[in-house]
């Protein structure tokens, strides 16, 4: 190995570390007892309070949060993730097929419009979008959590680049083949744009899990909080009140949030990266 | 099985493009048309109407005598070969075959039934249950066919179906294709900008030049008696020499100043006037003692193919127009001994320079 390659491979390294390494502390930190947190600080190495600790996050209730448990709340982060993603996909998939195959007029203007507002990040309309859900009477709903915001300018803008690259020949032969708009859609496009709606799946889940601000306006009730709100509410509580802060349970909250986008991007990694890639053809 | 009819169709694009000015060609039952052109001259647009891909901007194409102008691609009863074969990458070759016939509601035994005999002729049965990127070139090209000849429609359309192949492949890949097409006798147009597939395979040829029909024929027709400039110099490789001059007191007069008698069957027939004097190279000959019509030429290259030697040279010396000679065998000697040329008188043609017109 030349010592240009060692240097270069230290650097990598002592980055790893650096990105790891908080991870690793609150994955062991969250096995030991708050005694031992407290008295000896965070620890390096695995403690013997693992499943006491998990047990007690994710299943009493007014625990570390002082609100609801963390099933309760990973299933909402669950709900809000995959409703996010597919809805994403489902609405940007259509928008694109109707911008790419059909003629009409003005499409190429209002592809631009929807393009321009991938600008305009969700907090510039937060307020109204609040507004209209709490007049629909959405608070405190799944629908009122997704259903703003599933539409999608970097889902539509994916789409529409994958579909242009798909050759007319093929569209062609679908309708001598007596295939008409939606059978195409259905039995040609979908087929062919798999690991693209599995790229485009990753991306947005975690997107989805990881939104804070609509759904910490959105949820005023505890049984809808997710696991982010949850992460904030635990740190909030940590160092309010008399007791004993219970530093190990919410280190074990924090793995659990973690836990399910890298699970999902692990699943989904050798399509991610087909899908990025351009896909076969 | 049917006849096509094409009447004075016309192609305006949006943007003004006028790409097919106005053809008319009948296609008989069972003929194999050839739309013969360079590339921008039309051929493609006039298929994809005849298809339906395109709309019809003027004029009319009857299919089995039913005007289709107005009938969509999947009820004109017609299969398409495509250049790149557009078959469906994520379905098996059994089911690229079958999605046709699926989506026309065929009975499942029935579909299994044509595809295995579709599969028979074109000796693809190993490879139904493979994916199209699993395939060789030549293979997707019989699924292509297949996938045409499954539907048992009334008339196949090709546009530029061998252009993806090499060379061998295509050359042999032309010869399934003429022998399936004689043995279906499925009426057929078949779009090619290469003039050797053309000749080889059509009943009959329409040369498109810049959107209009130059000529409609067979092809020995075509090659024995080119109507227009265009077409002599598309048809034939090599091609025709085209030698422009001045036609005048029964002769013509070259660039350079070299002078050819025309024999008396074509001297009369027009009154001095710019001319282009056409002659295939293969109807050139090296000259024997005897007194013909002839040319001087000053060779500069020979170059041998085996079978056949090509000559090039100029007429008439330095600042003449170029000029090819195919001589059979092997010639012997170098450039220099090459020089004088006979002509066969009746092979000779002229144009007009103006109109590109035969006189």
């Amino acid at each position: 190995m030349k010592p240009r390659q060692i240097i270069d491979h230290i650097v990598l390294i002592l980055g790893c570390l650096f990105m790891v390494l908080p991870v690793w502390i609150a994955l062991t930190s969250s096995t030991h007892s708050a005694e031992t947190l407290f008295r000896e600080g965070l620890q390096l190495w695995f403690g013997d309070q693992f499943v006491e600790n998990y047990r007690a996050v994710l299943l009493e209730q007014g625990g570390v949060t002082k609100t609801s448990t963390a099933l309760r709340m990973l299933f909402n982060s669950l709900i809000l993730g995959l409703g996010f993603a597919v809805g994403k996909i489902v609405i940007s998939m259509l928008a694109a097929y109707a911008i790419v195959y059909f003629r009409f007029k003005m499409a190429e203007f209002l592809f631009w419009i929807i393009f321009l507002t991938l600008l305009l990040p969700l907090e510039v309309r937060i307020v109204p979008s609040y507004a209209v859900v709490a007049q629909l009477g959405l608070l405190n709903t799944y629908t009122g959590l997704i259903v703003p915001l599933i539409a999608s300018a970097t889902g539509t803008f994916f789409f529409r680049q994958f579909f242009k690259s798909v050759p007319d020949e093929l569209l062609e032969a679908a309708r001598i083949d007596g295939a008409g708009p939606i059978r195409f859609f259905i039995d040609i496009l979908l087929p062919l744009s798999k690991t693209m709606m599995a790229a485009i799946f990753i991306i947005m889940f975690v997107t989805g899990w990881n939104q804070y601000l609509w759904p910490l306006i959105m949820t005023t009730d505890d049984s809808m909080y997710t696991i982010v709100i949850g992460i904030k509410q635990a740190f909030q509580v940590l160092y309010e009140g008399g007791e004993l802060p219970r530093v190990q349970e919410a280190f074990a909250l924090t793995i659990l949030a973690v836990l399910p986008p890298v699970l999902v991007v692990l699943f989904f990694q050798r399509w991610f990266v087909r899908g990025l890639l351009e896909s076969e053809k | 099985m049917a006849d096509i009819a094409i009447r004075d169709v016309e192609k305006r694009y949006a943007n003004g493009a006028h790409a097919v000015k106005g053809v008319s060609v009948d296609v008989a039952d069972g003929e194999l048309l050839v739309l013969l052109g360079p590339s921008g001259c039309g051929k493609s647009t006039l298929l994809r109407m005849v298809a339906g891909l395109e709309t019809i901007t003027d004029g009319e194409v009857a299919i089995d005598g039913a005007r289709v102008n107005d009938v969509s691609p999947a009820d004109r009863d017609i299969a398409m070969v495509f250049q790149n074969y557009a078959l469906y990458p994520h379905m098996s070759v059994f089911d690229n075959l079958a999605y046709g016939l699926r989506n026309r509601g065929v009975t499942k035994a029935d579909i299994k039934h044509r595809v295995d005999e579709a599969a028979a002729i074109l000796g693809i049965e190993d490879y139904l249950d493979r994916r199209p990127n699993q395939l060789s070139g030549g293979q997707r090209q019989r699924v292509a066919m297949g996938r045409a000849i499954v539907r048992e429609p009334k008339a196949f359309l090709f546009d530029e179906p061998l252009s993806n192949l090499d060379a061998k492949l295509r050359v042999h890949m032309r010869i399934e294709i003429k022998r399936l097409q004689r043995r279906l006798g499925v009426t057929s147009l078949y779009v090619t900008h290469d003039q050797v597939e053309a000749m080889t395979l059509g009943d009959r040829l329409i040369v498109l030049n810049a959107g209009k029909a130059e000529q409609i024929g067979t092809p020995m027709e075509l090659y024995e008696n080119p109507q227009t400039l265009f077409v002599a110099g598309f048809i034939g490789t090599p091609a025709m020499n085209l030698l422009p001059g001045k036609l005048e007191n029964g002769g013509v007069t070259f660039e350079g100043g070299a002078n050819l008698q025309l024999p008396d069957m074509l001297s009369g027939k027009a009154a001095s006037k710019d001319v282009v004097l056409g002659i295939r190279p293969e109807h050139l000959h090296a000259a024997t003692g005897q007194a013909e019509v002839g040319f001087t030429v000053t060779t500069d290259l020979i170059e041998h193919l085996g079978a056949d030697t090509l000559l090039h040279g100029r007429l008439g010396g330095n600042g003449g127009p170029a000029l090819t000679a195919r001589l059979p065998g092997k010639v012997f000697g170098s450039e220099s001994d090459r020089n004088g040329f006979g002509i066969v008188p009746d092979k000779l043609f002229l144009f007009d320079a103006g109109t590109g017109h035969r006189i």
